[in-house]
């Protein structure tokens, strides 16, 4: 008989060791490698497990009381919280959760699509890092020069009573500003929904947005007029993934990513609309 | 020391192209995925710590796989007072099917068996289809000693070399 050769699946974690040895490797002078410091000898793996579940494990204790809550309706707080540095970036993220009351179905789903967003949005920061930090080297930069970047992804409430739950996602990365996004999750405690603008103004929520934000500009000053990059009518950048969060008077604002309808100097723009 | 970002590059350029093929020997040699992680890390570290001392270009490979070849043998050496969790486990399986025979098994089984210089050998002719030429440079020895290490090996593995590939 012949003899086939058995398969051997490669791990996921290859190409993220190979990625940090070559960075190691180049940078590193001889005596001073510590090779088992990022991903666990063979020789002390077993301890690495242990003493990582022993550490993980009060932190993770501790977070858990650091919690924003109104009464049992809903309750949003930092699930996990983690920090990674190496020589091309070094990354902060603080994940939210939520936990309601009487609704698992709309619980599980946010929350899985928060674990989901901000996973992604980790990985490909790292590619991003990754790729600037090879274009910086493969167009004669030192690696002692490169800027280690920083990305962050944190979140803050913006309402949270016994009918709203309102929070946004930040994520930035010094690379470039135009990386910073935001993620708004407007939820309805009374029905158990996420809120849309439809909810809030009915179903001309374009045109009552329009005319609002229509009147605050007309009150900008001539230089913030001329930064912006309107298009035909500001109701055709409304549509119903406008993204919105509500504030602690219960006011709706409406905000546009930088650069979405601004030269960037502007920023972000929030308006808020009255209803 | 003159930086030489062409020469970097080649040799990046060949570890990213060939990380599976590192990893999968390193792998069948300890049978661990967290080892051939380590041995994998450590075998790129080094290399290119000393990259300096590759004077020419050509012989790449033959010197990246000799630092992985090395890396190998160190990490068995250290390991050997360990006994992995994972490969007990193992063990223990194997002891549980032992009426489900599988000859290809007992093959591989058998070759943990041999001595970390002939599995190599197994390794790199067998699995990775490297000619004797190249295997004798990236061990450091000859053609021959290459040769009757193989034989041997296949002595001990009681396997008849026709039954794997030519050689």
């Amino acid at each position: 008989m012949k003899y086939k050769k058995e398969k051997i699946k490669i791990p996921e974690e290859l190409d993220e060791v190979v990625n940090q040895s070559i960075y190691n490797g180049l940078n590193k002078p001889i005596h001073k490698v510590k090779p088992l410091q990022v991903f666990g000898g063979a020789l002390a793996g077993f301890l690495i497990v242990f003493v990582a579940l022993l550490n993980t494990v009060p932190v993770f204790a501790k977070t858990m009381f650091e919690i924003d809550f109104i009464g049992d309706i809903c309750r949003i707080f930092t699930f996990r919280e983690y920090h990674f540095q190496d020589e091309l970036e070094y990354i902060d993220v603080w994940v939210p959760q939520i936990a309601l009351d009487k609704n698992d179905d709309l619980e599980n789903r946010v929350n899985l699509e928060i674990s989901k967003i901000i996973n992604e949005e980790v990985s490909t920061a790292k590619v991003r890092a990754q790729e600037y930090y090879d274009a910086f080297i493969a167009t004669g930069g030192n690696p002692k020069d490169f800027q280690t970047i920083h990305v962050k992804i944190d979140y803050e409430i913006k309402q949270l009573s016994s009918k709203v739950a309102s929070f946004v996602i930040n994520k930035s990365e010094t690379f470039a500003s135009a990386y910073n996004t935001q993620y708004y999750y407007n939820i309805d405690l009374e029905t158990g929904r996420i809120f849309n603008l439809k909810d809030w103004f009915g179903n001309d929520y374009k045109s009552i947005i329009g005319d609002q934000i229509d009147e605050q500009i007309s009150k900008m000053s001539k230089e913030e007029q001329e930064a912006l990059l309107i298009d035909g009518s500001i109701e055709d950048y409304i549509d119903e993934n406008q993204e919105f969060y509500i504030n602690d008077e219960n006011q709706v604002v409406v905000v546009f990513p930088k650069y979405e309808i601004a030269v960037g100097s502007l920023g972000a723009l929030e308006f808020v609309i009255e209803g | 020391m003159k930086l030489d970002y062409s020469k970097d590059k080649m040799i990046i350029d060949f570890i990213k192209d060939h990380q599976e093929y590192f990893y999968r020997i390193a792998f069948r040699y300890v049978k661990n995925q967290d080892q051939a992680l380590d041995i994998v890390q450590e075998a790129i570290v080094k290399a290119l710590q000393k990259r300096y001392t590759l004077r020419n270009i050509e012989f790449l490979k033959t010197w990246f796989y000799r630092i992985l070849v090395n890396e190998c043998f160190t990490t068995m050496k250290k390991s050997k007072k360990l006994l992995f969790l994972g490969s007990y486990q193992d063990f223990e399986n194997s002891l549980q099917t032992r009426d489900q025979y599988h000859e290809e098994d007992d093959l591989y089984q058998a070759m943990d068996l041999l001595d970390p210089k002939l599995k190599m050998i197994v390794i790199l002719r067998f699995f990775e289809d490297m000619k004797l030429e190249e295997i004798a440079k990236i061990t450091k020895t000859n053609v021959s000693t290459v040769k009757s290490r193989l034989y041997k090996a296949l002595k001990l593995l009681k396997v008849n070399m026709e039954d794997l590939y030519e050689i």
